[in-house]
């Protein structure tokens, strides 16, 4: 079966960028531009991958980022934040993400990452 | 010198047998003579009609100059006025002569050189046992403390000029700043004319009383000048800027008598330095959004690039396959112009951060080259040498001038087929020398290239594309880390960029 990745962006262009490049790359994609689909994961529901940028529109993605990893369930479900801001790698690290790319980014690099840790937890 | 007592003298010489006094006993008198000989008190008597000298005290020879016997010539004293004094003195003496028994004034002598000599003359007019009237008097030389008068007067004189003609506050305060003496606001203070205690209150807002009361303390306490930027309630009620400067005036003890002071108006240069200082910031926040907003459609126009890239290459279309590795190619330089406009923001605002750690010099210039390489068909990019060193300074950063360098070196000489990375170090610094072949640089650029926005306009070189900001970030980057960055250059012969490190910031 394909893995599972929920991808969470304001942006609508980028949205769809990432869901054609993790199509193509063979994922199964769940995008979404507020992240809410976030606070309602259960067992059952659970992502191999969160994308996550850092700075949505009315929320703050490290927020969201730190909420995920202190809950039980989803733990241990791979975070990569993504941001256009450079330095936001710090505050993804503080805020518990497993990692972080500033966009714009070569997408080899960004499936490289994601392949990286999506192997690493099975 | 108050002379109370005037007196008469006779002059025991031989050419002269006037006998002017005959009360005062011969032994007194010649004891009060020998008295005031050993004095600059310069003893005289002469008749009163003639102005002839009868006795002149022997120490007019060294004042003078003239001979003793010179004086009693007829008219010796009028010759020797200053002829700028001598109408008026003469006047003066023949009016006194009828109507005062006894009369000072000053004027002016010559010497024999030509020297003036002030002099201040007080008389006596006495008449003697033949009914004469006879003239008995001093000459004081006043000629040190004239000078010192004038030289006061055209320094009082410049000073009333100055406090005038200036368009500046003056002030003058305590010893201890408690009371006010004076102030001439110039309609932008109010004036103070009489001594105020309440200073403080009419002319400093209170949220800048702390901080002027404490500079002023501190000037008081060190005797030096005070010397500050605050603001001040204006004449008009509105608040305003000043910048006030005031020196102690200090006694001959060393003791402060008063603080003078001059304030000038700078409320409107204040008030541009806010609104220039908001501008920027309004820019530069603009700049830092706008810059953000850029970079997100740059990735999603570049992921859909190497999307489609990656499908052409599955099915076997070359030509599609090349062309959007070339989409690729623009669009990494959309993103590195995006990144020099925020940096240069950034620096500006000296809101540049740098995150500083160890790390091996020579790897991170491999590191750079190679990925560097990997996007260059044409030059051949050779390192050569080594630095051995760890350096201690922002990773990103120095890849980043590294970058610039080796771009702008393949930029700038299209016609070469290679670039050369030079590494060496010594004790103290780490060295990197990009040797380019191409067009090189005229000498009239050579100091001017690291500023912002510097581009090379040649009539005989093209002009190459860029915000000209390149070498203006690499040459904040170096300076922030305490290195340096120069360049060497030889047109037609291409050019040799510099940067050193230093070794002494590596912590352990």
């Amino acid at each position: 079966m394909n893995k599972k990745i929920i991808v969470v962006d304001d942006d609508e262009g980028i949205l769809d960028a990432l869901e054609a490049m993790l199509d193509v790359a063979g994922y199964q994609v769940v995008t979404s531009l507020d992240g809410e689909i976030l606070e309602k994961l259960h067992k059952d529901s659970l992502p191999d991958l969160i994308l996550l940028d850092v700075l949505l529109s009315g929320k703050d993605g490290r927020e969201i980022c730190s909420r995920l990893k202190k809950n039980k369930i989803t733990k241990n479900v791979p975070l990569i934040m993504l941001s256009a801001e450079p330095t936001a790698a710090y505050g993804a690290k503080q805020c518990g993400a497993d990692d972080f790319l500033a966009k714009p980014f070569e997408t080899k690099k960004l499936l490289a990452k994601i392949d990286g840790h999506i192997t690493e937890l099975n | 010198m108050k002379i109370k007592k005037r007196s008469t003298l006779e002059h025991n010489s031989k050419s002269n047998q006037t006998k002017i006094s005959q009360k005062i006993p011969p032994e007194e008198k010649k004891r009060y003579l020998r008295l005031m000989e050993s004095t600059n008190i310069i003893p005289w008597e002469s008749d009163a009609q003639t102005g002839k000298f009868t006795y002149i005290g022997p120490q007019a020879e060294k004042t003078f100059g003239y001979p003793l016997k010179d004086w009693y010539s007829d008219t010796f004293w009028v010759d020797h006025i200053h002829p700028e004094d001598r109408e008026w003195a003469l006047n003066y003496c023949l009016i006194a002569l009828k109507t005062k028994k006894e009369y000072e004034f000053e004027y002016r002598m010559l010497t024999k050189t030509g020297k003036e000599i002030w002099l201040r003359d007080i008389v006596t007019v006495t008449t003697n046992t033949e009914g004469k009237k006879v003239l008995s008097g001093f000459f004081i030389d006043i000629t040190e403390q004239k000078k010192a008068e004038d030289l006061l007067k055209a320094s009082e004189e410049r000073f009333r000029a100055l406090t005038t003609a200036t368009s500046d506050v003056i002030y003058r305060m305590s010893p201890d700043w408690s009371v006010m003496r004076e102030l001439q606001g110039r309609k932008f203070l109010a004036d103070t004319g009489k001594p105020v205690r309440n200073w403080l209150k009419k002319y400093i807002p209170p949220k800048e009383q702390k901080h002027v009361m404490n500079t002023i303390k501190e000037a008081i306490h060190t005797k030096n000048i005070f010397q500050l930027e605050h603001q001040v309630k204006q004449a008009d009620g509105t608040l305003g800027w000043t910048f006030s400067k005031a020196i102690p005036i200090l006694d001959q003890k060393g003791k402060v008598t008063e603080w003078f002071g001059a304030a000038s108006n700078i409320t409107k240069r204040k008030h541009a330095e806010e609104a220039l200082k908001n501008a920027i910031t309004l820019r530069d926040n603009f700049i830092s959004v706008a810059s953000h907003e850029l970079k997100t459609p740059v990735t999603s126009v570049k992921i859909f690039t190497q999307v489609l890239q990656q499908h052409s290459e599955q099915i076997g279309d070359e030509r599609a396959k090349k062309h959007l590795e070339k989409m690729d190619k623009q669009l990494n330089k959309l993103t590195e112009l995006i990144y020099d406009l925020l940096n240069v923001s950034k620096i500006q605002a000296g809101r540049m951060e740098f995150k500083e750690k160890e790390f091996n010099f020579d790897d991170i210039i491999k590191e750079v080259i190679d990925v560097l390489q990997a996007g260059e068909t044409k030059h051949k990019l050779i390192i050569k040498g080594k630095t051995n060193k760890k350096v201690y300074a922002d990773e990103d950063r120095i890849s980043q001038v590294l970058s610039n360098l080796v771009a702008n070196a393949i930029k700038y000489s299209p016609k070469a087929d290679k670039v050369i990375i030079h590494l060496s170090s010594n004790n103290k610094n780490v060295s990197v020398c990009v040797e380019d072949f191409g067009i090189g640089l005229a000498k009239k650029h050579l100091g001017k290239i690291f500023e912002r926005f510097y581009r090379v306009f040649d009539t005989t070189d093209k002009t190459f594309p860029g915000l000209g900001i390149g070498l203006y970030i690499s040459s904040e980057i170096i300076k922030r880390h305490h290195g340096k960055l120069w360049v060497e250059s030889n047109t037609r012969k291409g050019s040799k960029f510099h940067f050193s490190l230093p070794l002494k910031h590596i912590k352990k």
